[in-house]
């Protein structure tokens, strides 16, 4: 349960919009800080209880559920393996898994939600409605959920030594060569927040960041009051992974910036990183705003401190296609109207020139640089978009109750 | 009027119209419909810069081998090892056998 307002009994609530706990019976306020903690050990002790051992069975659709029993209300409030607060869906009361983020696995810091719900909605709907390609039917969705949840982190600072060799093109005059490029090299790097939850796909998490860590307070219970939140589930061996391939990038991206030639390419490296000393355990906030459009879930991430929205939305696939092809016809009757008087003088032959040839080079090249460029652009938004219909971010979040 | 060359302005044309409407259009794509699509790059989490202990340019194809040898291992963390396996699980190595979970035991 979460913890009592000392003039009501009522169950405090952590307001982002006056950064303090709030009780919804009698109004009144208080800083997290300056809650008495005696009543908290006893709360510690409340553990949550596997459902086999409850019902003396296991259903296999609820393999990793707990029961927790609401301490405002006797009811029973169904958790995860790794959830630390959730709702009662009897009393609506927010609770809080004491034992799990005290005994368990205590977080260190903790950066409060400094945006509201509604603001979150607003924001949401905006960025909806502004959307040039968004088709109309979507920005009438209704919005089926929209949940503040603490997701754990790692931060962590390491190492990082890579040997790399990588291929570049570099002109000389008026030609081209390949020309291959060494570089070693170490770095360090400092406070990389990696997603301590195995259930949330790091690649929608990771472009949540940045966190401003400087809004990082002392871990305290009362913040999770009103908001759902998980424990970390990842191994060692998990953060040194995900902290190796975060280094690994970040550490080629650099060293491309290095190499004075084009198309540069990494050919082959020996990456090393090393995560120094133990890994800071803090809980950052997310808004996860989900709803179903076309029998398909979406989920658009957004920062509980900035306001970041993630997401790639649904797209009107005939606006997009009819308005590609009107301008290519335009373009191209540009393009043939040129290359035209530019062939038939080639053809000729008496009157061509070494321009010609250019300008014809310049064409070619034109179009396929634009070509591969408009289609990795496509692409990516089309690899976006599934990482938003994502099943698993969607069961993520629609798993907790309330 | 000359067929040859105008059969090939219009492929050429439609082939460098098709490109250059695709571009324009996957960028307002991208612009209208993907949000947020950015990760924090090196500059915010490396408060200094890379250290190279080696930086060759033009070099030979061949001496990639040398090179992976006497550079693939970081000085500072194991001076004395020689790299022999490149795949990707080497640089887990100094991970235990056992994967331990994360436990951090109340104080």
């Amino acid at each position: 349960m979460a913890t009592l307002c000392r003039n009501c009994g009522g169950p405090l609530v952590f307001k982002p919009e006056l950064n303090k706990l709030f009780c919804g019976k009698c109004g009144s306020t208080c800083r997290a800080e300056e809650i008495d903690n005696s009543e908290k050990d006893y709360l510690e002790d409340i553990e949550a209880v596997p459902m086999k051992e409850v019902y003396g069975y296991e259903d296999p659709d609820f393999v990793d559920r707990n029961i927790y029993i609401c301490e405002n209300c006797g009811g029973e409030v169904v958790v995860t393996d790794t959830e630390a607060s959730t709702y009662c869906i009897y009393c609506g009361n927010p609770t809080v898994v004491f034992s799990r983020v005290t005994k368990q696995r205590r977080p260190e810091f903790i950066m409060p939600f400094s945006t509201t719900e509604d603001e979150i909605l607003n924001l949401v709907r905006n960025r909806i409605q502004r959307g040039f390609f968004i088709p109309p039917s979507l920005k009438k969705v209704k919005i089926e959920k929209i949940r503040g949840i603490y997701i754990p982190y790692n931060i962590v600072n390491c190492r990082h030594h890579d040997a790399v060799i990588l291929r570049g093109t570099v002109k000389s005059g008026n030609r081209k060569r390949t020309e291959y490029f060494q570089r070693a090299g170490s770095c360090e790097f400092k406070n990389i927040p990696l997603d301590a939850s195995v259930k949330l796909n790091d690649e929608s998490s990771s472009r949540l960041e940045p966190y401003f860590l400087e809004n990082l307070k002392v871990f305290n219970e009362d913040y999770l009051s009103g908001f759902y939140s998980d424990i970390p589930d990842v191994t060692k061996l998990d953060i040194k992974r995900a902290a190796s391939k975060r280094c690994n990038e970040m550490f080629l991206e650099e060293t491309q910036k290095s190499i004075a030639a084009q198309d540069v390419q990494v050919v082959a490296n020996i990456p090393h990183t090393v995560v120094a000393d133990d890994p800071v355990y803090a809980m950052l906030p997310a808004w996860f705003v989900t709803f179903e459009y076309k029998k398909k879930p979406h989920t658009v991430l957004v920062n509980g401190d900035t306001g970041k929205v993630v997401c790639a939305l649904p797209w009107s696939e005939p606006l997009f296609f009819v308005l590609t092809t009107l301008l290519a016809l335009v373009i191209a009757a540009g393009a043939a109207f040129i290359l035209y008087f530019l062939f038939a003088t080639m053809f000729s032959s008496h009157n061509s020139s070494r321009n010609d040839g250019k300008l014809l080079g310049l064409f070619i090249a034109g179009g396929i640089t634009a070509f591969s460029l408009g289609w990795k652009k496509y692409k990516n938004v089309m690899a976006k978009m599934k990482l938003t219909q994502s099943a698993r971010t969607m069961n993520f979040v629609k798993r907790r109750q309330g | 009027m000359n067929i040859p060359a105008l059969v090939l302005a219009i492929g050429f044309g439609l082939f460098f119209g098709y490109g250059v409407s695709l571009y324009i259009f996957a960028g307002l794509l991208d612009r209208s419909n993907n949000m947020g699509d950015t990760l924090c790059n090196f500059d915010h989490y490396c408060p200094g810069e890379i250290h190279y202990e080696r930086m060759a340019d033009n070099v030979s194809k061949d001496s990639k081998d040398s090179f992976i040898m006497e550079y693939g291992v970081d000085p500072v963390d194991e001076p004395d090892k020689k790299v022999e396996i490149t795949d990707d699980e080497a640089q887990y190595e100094d991970i235990p056998d056992i994967d331990i979970p994360i436990f951090k035991p109340l104080e």
